[in-house]
């Protein structure tokens, strides 16, 4: 049985009022949907607290979702609608993101030794910069494609606009991290 | 190069059709150009992919028995129907009792009576224990004997004053004082007794109780 099988299955039991069911579905898709909404919104308790949302409409709409395969797609457009509707709000000025504040780059271990090039914490700290500089429809479009590897046409019902649009986010997103990034990315592959 | 970066990465990615997947990869068994673009993509898809991800908190687990709970408004439309269920049922409850407690509302002559179980029933028979004319003898015999009992008593005071201080005059105006006595306690069992009668007609009249028993009279 393929996951998405699976999932089918349990949304089919889930549906009938299966309540441990649905739990099953939502360890499969928490730790999914929460680091979505983390780096879509950039602040944990923003993101607990829209994941918490997500997936309780989920629960209660299962009855209207009309194709169980659409299941995640359907999980995930009601993610990013309650990180859109979080987004919205306005920040206090004492707000910091969690994701922004992680650390100081210096203070890294493994930091760049010499000319060898960057260890592996290091490079998770500068993609995550560089994701977290690019715009928010930019960095969802790469989110939902790279991480999580949904179709064009499946970020476009997520993302309620055209396939299209999707690409061209994605593209502009991805010449924009290739010119951060793509130093960084030949020097650890040299020091590999 | 023969591919553009677009399709490149969308090979890269898996979401290129068919046709057009061929094409790439025909591009790049041939194009160095298009070899060193597709390697310089897949290292930035792998460092995207690097990425860590973060442990959900525990407090994100989820919870069925909240998520079946259903939204704030249904709860208030399901706990008025719930409360008007038990208003029905306690509505019924009392009306069960009233009908089996047959309360009754009686006016009196000293005001409203309200009372359970149904009409009340007199303690003893509606009809008199006795007769008039048994009535009448019964005070006519104690009126004899307080007349006989007087007349003992005026005989005894008169045997005990004859020949010291009184007279005979004075003897006969103490039988007049005794007759005038005697008189009027025949008035005041007359007076008694057409009072007792009143109030058992009253009595009777509202079936509320028995006719008491008036001391020294025996039917």
């Amino acid at each position: 049985m393929t996951p998405g099988s699976e999932d089918r299955a349990l949304v089919r039991r889930a549906r009938r009022g299966d309540a441990r069911a649905y739990a099953v579905l939502v360890s499969r898709w928490e730790k999914k949907v929460y680091n979505y909404l983390l780096r879509f919104l950039g602040n944990r308790e923003d993101a607990l607290d829209a994941c918490q949302e997500t997936f309780l409409k989920a629960y209660r709409g299962l009855p209207r979702l009309a194709d169980t395969g659409r299941f995640p797609q359907w999980l995930f457009r009601i993610a990013h609608n309650e990180a859109a509707t979080l987004h919205r709000r306005p920040q206090p000025a004492s707000a910091v993101g969690d994701i922004e504040a992680t650390a100081d780059f210096a203070s890294l271990p493994g930091i760049r030794v010499g000319g060898f090039g960057y260890g592996d914490t290091e490079l998770a700290f500068l993609v995550e910069q560089a994701l977290s500089a690019l715009p928010v429809r930019q960095r969802e479009a790469v989110l939902l494609k790279v991480t999580y590897g949904f179709k064009f046409d499946e970020i476009a019902e997520i993302l309620d606009c055209p396939a299209s649009t999707v690409k061209s986010r994605l593209y502009a997103a991805f010449d924009a991290l290739r010119e951060v990034l793509e130093p960084v990315t030949t020097s650890k592959e040299v020091r590999g | 190069m023969s591919v553009s970066p677009e399709e490149i990465r969308d090979y890269l990615l898996d979401d290129l059709p068919s046709p057009r997947r061929a094409a790439v990869e025909a591009a790049l068994s041939s194009d160095p150009q298009a070899r060193k673009e597709l390697e310089i993509q897949r290292r930035l898809v792998n460092a995207l992919h690097s990425l860590p991800e973060a442990e959900v908190p525990e407090r994100a687990s989820f919870a069925p028995e909240v998520a079946a709970r259903p939204p704030t408004w249904q709860r208030g439309v399901g706990f008025g129907f719930r409360l008007a269920a038990v208003c029905a049922a306690l509505l019924v409850g009392l009306s069960g009792a009233v009908w089996l407690c047959q309360p009754t509302v009686q006016r009196l002559p000293e005001g409203w009576l309200l009372s359970f179980g149904g009409a009340p029933k007199p303690a003893v028979s509606a009809s008199p224990a006795f007769s008039e004319e048994q009535l009448r003898t019964a005070i006519r015999e104690e009126i004899e004997r307080s007349s006989a009992r007087w007349a003992s008593a005026l005989i005894e005071v008169s045997a005990s004053t004859a020949g010291a201080e009184g007279t005979e005059a004075e003897v006969a105006a103490l039988r007049e004082e005794v007759a005038a006595m005697h008189a009027d306690s025949a008035a005041a069992y007359r007076f008694l007794n057409a009072k007792h009668e009143l109030l058992k007609r009253q009595l009777l009249e509202f079936d509320l109780a028995a006719v008491p028993e008036i001391p020294g009279i025996r039917p």
